[in-house]
């Protein structure tokens, strides 16, 4: 067990001081003489983009990374040596990562000692009261009380998150300390962030510093004190919070042209809303699924319809229950080719509705297989006759996606694990665009991509939609619905709460439906009874796809 | 889509590539067994220069292997599409024994007795299937378990026993005669790893296999059918590993029921370090032949050199875990 550390406290200079730190990989500079100050007491957001350098100054300061030679980092006024995990964790700065890397099937005390030491009884078997008393206390220190008995896969994302914290600020007694906090917010509902915030000020009022990474604006104006924003690795701006409003601060993390971006909607792009047309690409009628309810919607060819909705709202899970990925039944799910049997995935392929998902995690990609490969993958018949590839064919294609969207390297041989995000999702884009689909179903499309390339997928998804083919994007990002979208469709708790379009679809409508929404559910939740409440703490918040199996 | 263009390719990057892609076939990383298999020859070369280097060795290693490297080959489906089937060395043992039993005791014909395995074999496959693809327990312990069942089998059809009678019947079909100085059974390894290869690489269903592998989701998303695909590679497996077991009957002349097993180590050793060999981590056939015979030179070639009997096992846990440890570097590499 480490022994409890109390990390110097010199002066009142500030708790974090980076200076002119740099640091380049093979091909890309990630961070260029970045600085960033944290004084005592403090919460500081640092924001910025997917890729605009946040992750690689954690990693510098967690002692992962060692930055190009000129830096320095200073911890309460005196030098950190620089790329050596213990000496960070010694001096106090604590890092809580978006992956809690937390053991599910293993209770809360036995979770904390595996990261901070079991306690021995004389015989050297691990004395489990001990641990238990120890994880307890831990827990106390910040005010929240978590059953050290209960299984970590049992526990509400909150207290995950909590569990994840009050380990981390193991040994880090008195004042001072950074606690480094990535996207916490990431995977907790709404409804739970308040918990989050309060533990967060609780701490800051007791000398922990806190160093806090998200992409949420709400959240910056109501948690932190002070900000930096960094992009393609350099501090654009720092600042007081109270200084800026959101828009600017968004401005900041954009740059400066992509405020500007407007909608272009041409004749071609007025809403259409594809009810009753007898050409509409997709008629779906009382869609149900997990987190879906009867779930209507008609789309016409050309139509590019967005889906808005808060987490939890069963946007998400539009794009899987449409394309079979979860299992899902309606009353009416017709397209072009007439209506579909089951909803499978192969019989929705077979209709030419396709899913691009939001993550290029597993279920989306294959990191082993070639560019070319991957993006044939969904079209194999194509690129063979009897069973037999057509090799030259299918690097024929590939690389004219390669060419077309961009992709770098521009190798289609390369293996997918090889590119950086945005070229995986331009290869997934592709892979099923090159499906000559009648109809897409986007979920997140920018997710992670950088600010022109995000542009170039809107104008991308804009040219689809031009050639005839009907879109649905669900995003979290309004930009992407504003961008692109003839009709905007909110949804809450997995039904459609409002449908926008022409003139209305602008931020601060999306915005005002999505609160009604919002605050409809909470007038609801009051009523609820404590059964439903609790059924629905107990669903996991991630796709309940198949497992993969072995 | 215009803004997505961009400038093509520069002409100097592409020799680039093609050059770095030229060495890297070559790399000891991408044909190491190669190297290795080189070496051991000339070790023995050096240490027993009038008996290993001869033509007769170089038939020995194939004749004596072959049977190990359909074994290994038949591993290759299940591993691409990421189902291990550890059945097969018992598939081995049970189709001897089986083959062996319908011409001895039922006076079958060859031909009659051969097919009459092929089908049992098939109906195996399909057991293994069914346990690891319908009732979804885990590959590795499902074939393990189905394994023993098989195992259970072959000792209660052969009570324990040898079959010797008849198998003649067996030998004039399988493995009679040569065909340019080598067995049957080698031509029937050589010609399973070009067409295994040809499957693996050419064929809609060798790269839908590969996916599953990788990631079974992916597939199911673009509509693959999902188990049909895992049961068919579970099917192949047992029917080419019941070739086997055939064959070997017929090359030896009788059938012994306590054969199979010794077959899945090396079997395993060689997949996986097939696995490392040609294709980036995939697994796949020229890579298993490969490292059916570098083990098959090895273990003649520690024979001829006098060493003991145990060496030739030492040697093969050492290339298994040598493989399994290869195999995880390239694939974190």
């Amino acid at each position: 067990m480490t022994p409890p550390m109390t990390p110097p406290v010199t002066g009142r200079g500030p708790v974090l001081s980076v200076r002119d730190i740099s640091k380049t990989f093979p091909g890309q500079r990630a961070l260029s003489s970045v600085d960033l100050t944290v004084q005592p007491g403090e919460v500081h957001a640092l924001l910025g983009h997917n890729g605009s350098g946040k992750s690689t100054l954690i990693k510098v300061l967690a002692g992962f990374h060692v930055p190009d030679a000129g830096g320095e980092v200073l911890v309460n006024g005196e030098p950190l040596e620089l790329g050596a995990p213990s000496r960070s964790h010694e001096r106090g700065l604590r890092f809580v990562h978006q992956d809690l890397a937390l053991l599910g099937p293993m209770t809360v005390a036995e979770n904390m000692a595996f990261t901070i030491g079991h306690v021995r009884t004389r015989v050297g078997t691990i004395d489990r009261d001990s641990e238990r008393s120890r994880t307890t206390a831990l827990m106390d220190r910040i005010g929240i009380q978590v059953d050290v008995d209960a299984k970590v896969e049992d526990l509400d994302p909150i207290d995950r998150a909590i569990v994840g914290i009050a380990r981390a600020l193991d040994g880090l007694d008195g004042n001072g300390g950074l606690l480094v906090l990535d996207e916490p917010t990431a995977a907790l509902p709404p409804h739970e962030v308040g918990r989050l915030f309060a533990v967060v000020r609780d701490l800051r009022d007791r000398g922990v510093s806190c160093l806090y990474v998200t992409h949420r604006m709400d959240e910056v104006h109501e948690l932190t004190d002070t900000f930096t924003v960094l992009r393609d690795g350099e501090v654009v701006q720092s600042g007081r919070t109270a200084d800026y409003s959101g828009d600017e601060l968004i401005g900041f993390i954009l740059g400066a042209q992509a405020r500007q971006q407007t909608r272009t909607p041409g004749g071609a792009r007025e809403s259409t809303d594809g009810e009753g047309r007898a050409g509409a690409a997709l008629v779906v009628e009382n869609l149900r699924a997990a987190r879906v309810e009867r779930f209507s919607l008609s789309v016409a060819p050309g139509e590019v319809v967005g889906i808005a909705g808060v987490m939890g709202s069963g946007r998400e899970f539009i794009g899987p229950a449409l394309t079979g990925a979860v299992s899902a039944t309606a009353d009416r799910y017709q397209t072009s080719r007439g209506p579909i049997g089951a909803i499978s995935p192969r019989n929705t392929r077979r209709h030419g509705v396709v899913m691009v998902p939001g993550t290029r995690g597993p279920g989306s990609m294959i990191e082993s297989f070639s560019v070319t490969e991957n993006l044939t993958f969904a079209t194999l018949d194509r690129y063979s006759r009897l069973g037999w590839l057509d090799r030259p064919g299918e690097r024929r294609a590939a690389t004219s996606w390669v060419q077309r969207f961009g992709v770098r390297p521009a190798d289609p041989d390369r293996a997918l694990r090889y590119l950086s995000g945005g070229n995986k999702q331009k290869v997934l884009v592709a892979k099923w665009l090159n499906t000559d689909p009648s109809v897409v179903v986007m979920d997140e499309p920018t997710a992670g991509v950088d600010v022109g390339a995000s542009a170039a997928i809107h104008d991308m998804i804009v040219d689809v939609a031009a050639q005839g083919v009907a879109c649905i994007v669900t995003s979290s990002d309004l930009d992407d619905l504003i961008a692109v979208a003839t009709r905007v469709i909110v949804m809450d708790r997995g039904v459609v709460t409002a449908t926008l379009s022409g003139e209305q679809i602008e931020k601060n409508s999306i915005l005002s439906a999505m609160s009604g929404a919002t605050d409809a559910r909470a007038d609801r939740a009051d009523r609820a009874d404590l059964a439903d409440l609790m059924e629905r703490s107990r669903q996991p918040d991630h796709l309940d796809l198949e497992e993969p199996h072995v | 889509m215009s803004d997505l263009a961009v400038e093509p390719v520069a002409a100097d990057e592409k020799t680039a590539r093609s050059a770095r892609s030229g060495l890297a076939r070559l790399s000891f990383r991408n044909v190491g067994a190669v190297y290795v298999w080189l070496a051991i020859i000339v070790l023995f070369g050096v240490l027993s220069p009038d008996s290993f280097l001869t033509a007769d060795t170089a038939r020995t290693v194939l004749n004596n292997y072959s049977v190990t490297g359909l074994v290994a080959l038949s591993l290759v489906i299940p591993m691409a599409a990421g189902l291990f089937d550890a059945s097969v060395g018992n598939m081995v043992g049970l189709a001897g024994i089986f083959s062996a039993y319908a011409v001895a005791t039922w006076d079958l014909g060859g031909g009659t007795a051969i097919l009459l395995t092929l089908v049992l074999c098939a109906l195996c496959g399909l057991f293994n299937g069914f346990v690891v693809v319908v009732l979804r327990v885990h590959s590795l312990i499902g074939t393990l378990a189905t394994g023993s069942l098989f195992l259970a089998l072959t000792l209660a059809i052969s009570k324990e026993q040898s079959i010797t009678q008849n198998v003649g019947r067996l030998r004039s079909v399988l493995a009679g005669h040569y065909v340019l100085t080598v067995t049957i059974p080698v031509i029937v390894f050589l010609a399973l790893t070009v067409v295994l290869t040809v499957v693996m690489d050419r064929t809609t269903v060798g790269r839908s296999w590969y996916a599953l592998g990788f990631d079974a989701e992916v597939g199911r998303l673009v509509g693959l059918r999902v188990r049909s695909l895992q049961m068919t590679a579970l099917v192949i497996a047992a029917v080419i590993s019941g070739v086997a077991g055939m064959l070997l009957t017929a090359r030896i002349g009788s059938a012994s029921p306590a054969v199979g097993p010794s077959y899945l180590l090396p079997a395993f050793a060689a997949v996986f370090l097939g696995a490392t060999q040609f294709r980036g981590g995939r697994f796949n056939a020229p890579g298993t032949a490969v490292a059916v015979l570098m083990i098959g030179t090895g273990t003649i070639g520690l024979s001829l050199a006098g060493a003991p009997t145990w060496s030739s096992q030492v040697f093969q846990g050492v290339v298994l875990i040598a493989a399994i440890a290869l195999s995880s570097f390239g694939r974190r590499g």
